[in-house]
């Protein structure tokens, strides 16, 4: 089920630059203010951290909104090796306001869609416990084979 | 020309039925128009027609029926009066009389023509192709309207109002991801939705609901000797002393009602009781504990009234140990709201289950019962992986809760983006019925 929001194309266009390209660390995509399409909000370069991600995603819910963004993720598997992940991430806090996390749940699978091949993981995320990295990484790490 | 160019300029409409109740209104507002029950009051009259001469369809007496709807409407006792519901495990069953709540619903509430307005409704997440499409052909044929859509109500958003049926919410909870658990009238289950869609195979369904404890709490009056008077009995009363025999004058001139609509009235004063008075057990039942619990006091419409004790935690009890009901044939095999859910998220791949278990949405009337998300928060944490997280989710805002899901449907038909969603008339009459298998997943 799918609310019909269309996706802009720059969306895809940053989502390859870093699969491919390794541009940036993480992209943050919303909704315009019609809740007609889903675009770029921001990008930060490869030297930005996992919490300056998160701070982007705070900012939004302190106005009652939810977000969608794309994290490049390092990781360090059991055994020691250095891994990297694309993590796409919804953030619907649970206090945002109904219509918000209603159009941006059903909007998901049409930008999903979108960006195409290369998400390694997803993170559903409702509240700061979802959005602390040891849960991230736990989710990420599972059904790593090695 | 005149359809198409009008759907997109008039509102659409959001239908909500629920086997308790049913909202409808304007998509893009916050509330619903209106609520009103599910059960509709049928009187058959028989009417003599007059003497005709043709001879091919004379001298039978014409059978003529007249509906009831309305929470104060149907409640008016009327000879004959039977206290009927169109609807069976959330599904539309008597096609006719659900065609009579539309008509009510186009009248009474929506006060515009239909073939005006795009509807959006919702469904069962189990409701069956044939009547999905039928319900399909019936809004295009008989309603004539511009366009449709039917939505999976646990996949919607929002909240069945004081009893199940209506949709529930992983949208509009901000979920794409979460097992929803709706405990109504008639039963609860458990609906998985992964990524929007839902699970099928997984759906798991249990009896122990609403109309399942008010026939409990049925069984304990009979016990306790209490005869429950439904006001429409009820002429006056006097105060009496606790436990005291009620003092009240029965109304003059009563008309001779049926079963069904005595039934239905007493069900109404048991489930005022089961609200306010019942509560949920933090942990499994033992009668010492329960017998140092707080008292509460009730008061039957007829004035006799007295304290309830270890009754008010036995009683819902069974919502989480079927084991402690008396007397039911096949009460173990019945499964208690903690099991519906892990036995659903049992038959998931192992890889979603920590979502599910993440996102575990509580809607249904039943649901508000005092204690019962602490209880299954508590059953519930016993028994799933240690490495998994549980939370629960269930809204506390009573007003936003009863609606929430009519709201969910109310954003999305109002959004711009939606006017591609929906079957259109011309593609209704292009492809048939079958093509809401199609558009509507």
């Amino acid at each position: 089920m799918a609310s019909g929001v269309s996706v802009k194309d720059e969306c895809k266009q940053v989502f390859t630059d870093i699969k491919l390209g390794r541009k940036y660390r993480y992209v943050v995509y919303r909704l315009t203010d019609d809740l007609k399409e889903i675009t770029v909000e921001s990008t930060a370069g490869v030297e930005a951290s996992y919490d300056d991600f998160v701070d982007q995603f705070k900012a939004a819910e302190s106005s009652g909104q939810c977000r969608y963004g794309v994290f490049d993720a390092e990781y360090q598997t059991k055994d020691g090796n250095t891994k990297n992940k694309l993590v796409f991430f919804m953030w619907s806090p649970d206090g945002a306001k109904i219509k918000q996390k209603m159009v941006y749940s059903s909007s998901k699978d049409a930008l999903k869609r979108a960006l195409g091949e290369g998400i390694g993981k997803e993170v559903q995320a409702n509240d700061h416990g979802d959005l602390d990295w040891s849960n991230v990484k736990e989710i990420i790490s599972r059904m790593d084979r090695n | 020309m005149f359809g198409r160019r009008i759907f997109y300029e008039v509102g659409a409409l959001v239908f909500d039925i629920g086997s308790f109740s049913i909202r409808a209104g304007y998509a893009g507002e916050d509330m619903p128009k209106a609520e009103f029950p599910s059960t509709v009051g049928v009187v058959e009259d028989v009417v003599d027609t007059p003497m005709q001469t043709d001879d091919t369809n004379s001298s039978q007496p014409e059978k003529q029926k007249s509906y009831h709807f309305d929470t104060v409407n149907i409640k008016v006792p009327r000879k004959g009066k039977e206290m009927v519901t169109f609807l069976k495990e959330g599904m539309v069953n008597d096609w006719d009389l659900f065609e009579k709540v539309m008509d009510h619903t186009y009248s009474k509430y929506i006060k515009s023509e239909s073939e005006l307005h795009p509807v959006l409704m919702s469904e069962p997440a189990w409701n069956v192709r044939t009547n999905r499409e039928r319900l399909t052909e019936v809004m295009f044929e008989k309603y004539n309207i511009p366009a449709f859509f039917l939505c999976k109500n646990a996949v919607l958003s929002a909240y069945p109002s004081t009893d199940s049926g209506g949709f529930s919410d992983i949208f509009a909870n901000g979920r794409s991801t979460g097992l929803v658990l709706d405990s109504g009238s008639t039963h609860t289950t458990a609906v998985p939705v992964y990524d929007g869609y839902v699970l099928q195979q997984a759906i798991v369904k249990s009896p122990l609901a609403g109309d399942f404890i008010t026939m409990e709490c049925r069984k304990q009056m009979e016990e306790m000797s209490i005869e429950v008077i439904p006001p429409y009995m009820i002429a006056s009363k006097e105060p009496v002393q606790e436990s005291a025999s009620a003092k009240w004058k029965k109304k003059p001139g009563l008309v001779e009602v049926t079963k069904s609509f005595h039934n239905y009235m007493v069900k109404d004063v048991l489930q005022d009781f089961a609200a306010s008075a019942l509560q949920v057990s933090d942990s499994p039942y033992e009668q010492e504990v329960a017998e140092s619990m707080p008292t509460v006091h009730y008061e039957f419409p007829n004035g006799f009234n007295i304290d309830f004790a270890e009754e008010r935690l036995r009683i819902p009890e069974a919502l989480f140990d079927p084991s402690v009901i008396k007397d039911l044939q096949g009460a173990n095999s019945m499964l208690s709201v903690g099991p519906v859910v892990t036995t659903s998220v049992g038959m998931c791949d192992i890889d979603i289950r920590p979502s599910l278990y993440n996102s575990v949405i509580v809607v249904g009337g039943n649901t508000l019962l005092n204690g019962f998300t602490d209880r299954l928060n508590r059953d519930l944490s016993t028994k799933i992986p240690p490495n998994m997280k549980l939370k629960i989710i269930s809204s506390s805002v009573s007003a936003e809760r009863r609606f929430s899901s009519w709201i969910g449907g109310s954003i999305l038909a109002s959004l711009g983006s939606f006017h591609q969603m929906w079957i259109s008339k011309q593609e209704y009459e292009e492809t048939g019925r079958s093509c809401v298998e199609k558009k509507c997943p």
